[in-house]
């Protein structure tokens, strides 16, 4: 079985790469990196090193090879002949994606399926509609599965010298899942544990968003205000590690109260009802095993995951539908007072992060015009919502009045900060 | 990822939980720590060697800052580096490398004859200091000539600074990877709790002061001892790596700092590092 990954970075090999691998296929990464697809070529493989609280692993993925983004008849050929495709590239990457494809698509004789990895909230109805934009024939779009995916492994860097005598090592945790929406397949994925489709796809990707990453996004800022580097240092002090629980459980409570509370717990399929309001939720100790496993994922020091990676494009991260204020909203619906959620938004509002476009235009607005503007010009939450005047009082709470960039938060509970300005 | 610390023993009695628990966490990160204790080892310098990713700099003793020395000459990495932490161990060269940066520091004299400091005394009293002294050891404040004649101090040079009353307890400024961190202490000290002290907020002007120390010397991991005096702060001490005692969380993130230093001496590109 043939398959094609768009990409070549951390999710791409470290991730989809692994089970194409195991499942027996061979794999063609195509990706616009000229030093990594040379790697790949020149040693025919690349490593992992994936670590959990028992220990590291490492192992090989052979028999790879790669094709760069430039080489335009080469990749369209993959496409054609592919069994199925796979995209990591970023969400803002997939146009340059989308008109290649496009290209591949429309000379196959079979449908095939293409899996898209990214950071959406509709990652397959994305691609698919970049293709379509490419003025081909609806048919020629349609009659191939569109889906996204969503990846449980967190892969936090890449090691070795691409023009180096080694293969390049992908450092990750050792969770083994992506989860495909099985509505946009039009074939059988490929069997080997840890990739499955699902049915409700949306559901599972709210759980991720409003759960982990708001988890992770929560040490990121927050660990940042008090000066930390890396997601394993923050987590460690008890104030962040309070503050993420608690955001957490509120992201938890809300998608019981939409989902079931099984599915919050990870312990069955999502059962959708009218998400009515509750005060109290019995999730019981798997409910509680579920964010302990989590916080130990993000205590994992063998990622050398930084702060500034996680905290990355605070302001997709801040807009209304995802991880700290789509989980506010959630948990508010669901009754449950969502102030971890917000103190962590309001901390993503003071972060800093250089050559990272999407936080500096939060920075930048936050110094020119306010919490309540940026909120409603960056993140799309009107100034006089509700949500916005919460996060605009956790912000209030939380900086005292006192935030200048560089600064260190000396205590959360009782805010406190290193230097006056 | 393999970090070796220059160390000196501390007697039993003095409590110093800080540096076991920074080398129990960079253990629990899976770096390999190695403490060195060079006051207590003979060293083969035929067979010295760069064996560590990053060396820290712990111990202020003059044997530790040599073997840096030599192993900053191999090429090593060291923390703080060589050139700086040897030019904060001696008072005259980092007193005047602040009073060239314009740092508020007292007016300051060498040297090797103490009754030469008599006339001085006109002017007030003066603290003298060995000049390659730490932790307030042989410091005394010397108010009368009469004292000068009896001064059976220390061995070297003399380094005596104007002496100026504080308005209440000292400020410690600590720098931590650009971030700055306050702590109120009594002088002299006399227990761990008046080592620790009281965190508190730097206005503007320590900041501006710690901030400028910190590019005198082009390092970002150092303290500094202030004195306030008639409402004004004097830059009294700089050093090279302090004891960060009274900053919270103080262990985790000394911990968190030498780990990112020593991330960046494992891997030559930083950047690929901290995810490509």
């Amino acid at each position: 079985m043939k398959a094609v990954v768009f990409g070549t970075g951390r999710i791409a090999c470290g991730v989809v790469g692994e089970l194409l691998y195991d499942a027996g296929c061979t794999v063609t990464f195509i990706g616009r990196n000229q030093g990594v697809v040379n790697n790949l070529n020149r040693h025919g493989r690349y490593h992992l090193r994936l670590s959990d609280v028992d220990g590291e692993t490492h192992r090989s993925i052979a028999g790879v090879d790669a094709i760069h983004l430039a080489n335009r008849q080469a990749a369209i050929t993959a496409v054609t002949e592919a069994d199925v495709i796979f995209t990591a590239v970023g969400a803002g990457n997939l146009d340059a994606v989308a008109a290649l494809l496009a290209d591949g698509l429309i000379l196959r004789t079979s449908p095939v399926d293409v899996v898209a990895c990214e950071n959406h909230c509709d990652p397959g109805g994305h691609l698919q509609a970049l293709v379509a934009a490419r003025g081909i024939e609806p048919n020629d779009v349609d009659r191939h599965g569109f889906a996204g995916a969503l990846v449980g492994r967190a892969v936090s860097c890449r090691l070795g010298d691409v023009d180096g005598h080694e293969p390049l090592t992908f450092v990750g945790d050792s969770i083994r899942e992506l989860i495909v929406d099985g509505s946009g397949l039009r074939n059988p994925l490929p069997t080997v544990g840890g990739l499955h489709s699902v049915g409700d796809f949306a559901a599972y990707m709210q759980r991720k968003l409003f759960i982990f990453s708001a988890g992770h996004a929560t040490a990121a800022y927050l660990g940042h205000l008090k000066g930390y580097r890396y997601i394993h240092a923050a987590i460690r002090d008890q104030e962040i590690r309070g503050a993420v629980l608690e955001a957490m459980r509120e992201g938890q409570y809300g998608i019981a109260a939409r989902f079931g509370e099984a599915f919050a717990s990870f312990d069955g399929a999502p059962q959708r009802n009218s998400g009515s309001r509750r005060r109290r939720f019995d999730l019981g100790a798997r409910g509680d095993h579920v964010l302990g496993s989590i916080l130990t994922r993000f205590g994992n020091a063998a990622l050398c995951d930084p702060v500034s990676r996680v905290g990355r494009d605070a302001r997709r991260k801040l807009n209304i539908d995802d991880r700290l204020l789509g989980a506010a909203k959630l948990a508010r619906r669901a009754g449950v007072n969502p102030s971890g959620l917000l103190i962590a938004a309001a901390a993503a509002l003071c972060f800093e992060c250089t050559d990272d476009p999407g936080t500096a235009a939060i920075r930048d607005s936050m110094h020119q015009r306010g919490v309540a503007a940026t909120l409603d010009q960056e993140c799309g939450i009107r100034a006089r919502s509700r949500l916005a005047r919460s996060v605009h009082a956790a912000w209030i709470r939380l900086t005292a009045g006192d935030w200048h960039a560089g600064n260190a938060m000396l205590s959360i509970d009782r805010p406190q900060w290193a230097w006056q300005g | 990822m393999k970090i070796a610390f220059l160390m000196r023993r501390h007697p039993p009695t003095r409590r110093s939980p800080i540096m076991p628990e920074v080398v129990s966490l960079l253990s629990e990160w899976g770096a390999q720590v190695d403490l060195i204790y060079p006051d207590e080892e003979i060293v083969d310098l035929g067979r010295l060697r760069a064996r560590h990713d990053l060396y820290v700099l712990r111990s202020n003793s003059e044997l530790a800052l040599s073997l840096a020395g030599a192993l900053h000459a191999q090429g090593a990495a060291v923390l703080n580096p060589y050139p700086v932490a040897a030019m904060l161990r001696n008072k005259i060269v980092a007193t005047n490398v602040l009073m060239a940066a314009g740092i508020p520091v007292p007016e300051t004299f060498v040297t090797t004859d103490p009754e030469s400091l008599a006339s001085l005394l006109d002017n007030g009293p003066l603290v003298i200091k060995p000049h390659t002294g730490s932790d307030g050891i042989g410091v005394r404040v010397v108010w009368d000539s009469d004292d000068l004649i009896s001064f059976t101090g220390h061995p070297g040079p003399l380094f005596a600074m104007r002496y100026y009353p504080g308005d209440g307890r000292d400020r410690k400024l600590y720098c931590l990877g650009g971030q700055l961190f306050g702590v109120k202490r009594i002088w002299p000290v006399r227990s761990y709790d008046d080592k620790l002290g009281e965190s508190f907020t730097l206005d503007a002007d320590l900041h501006r002061i710690a901030v400028a120390c910190g590019e005198a010397f082009g390092i970002d991991l150092f303290g500094v001892d202030i004195v306030i005096s008639d409402g004004k702060p004097w830059v009294v001490d700089m050093s090279s790596f302090p004891g960060f005692k009274g900053v919270p969380n103080a262990a985790l993130r000394l911990a968190d700092y030498i780990y990112s230093a020593a991330s960046q001496a494992t891997y030559a590109d930083p950047l690929a590092a901290v995810g490509a």
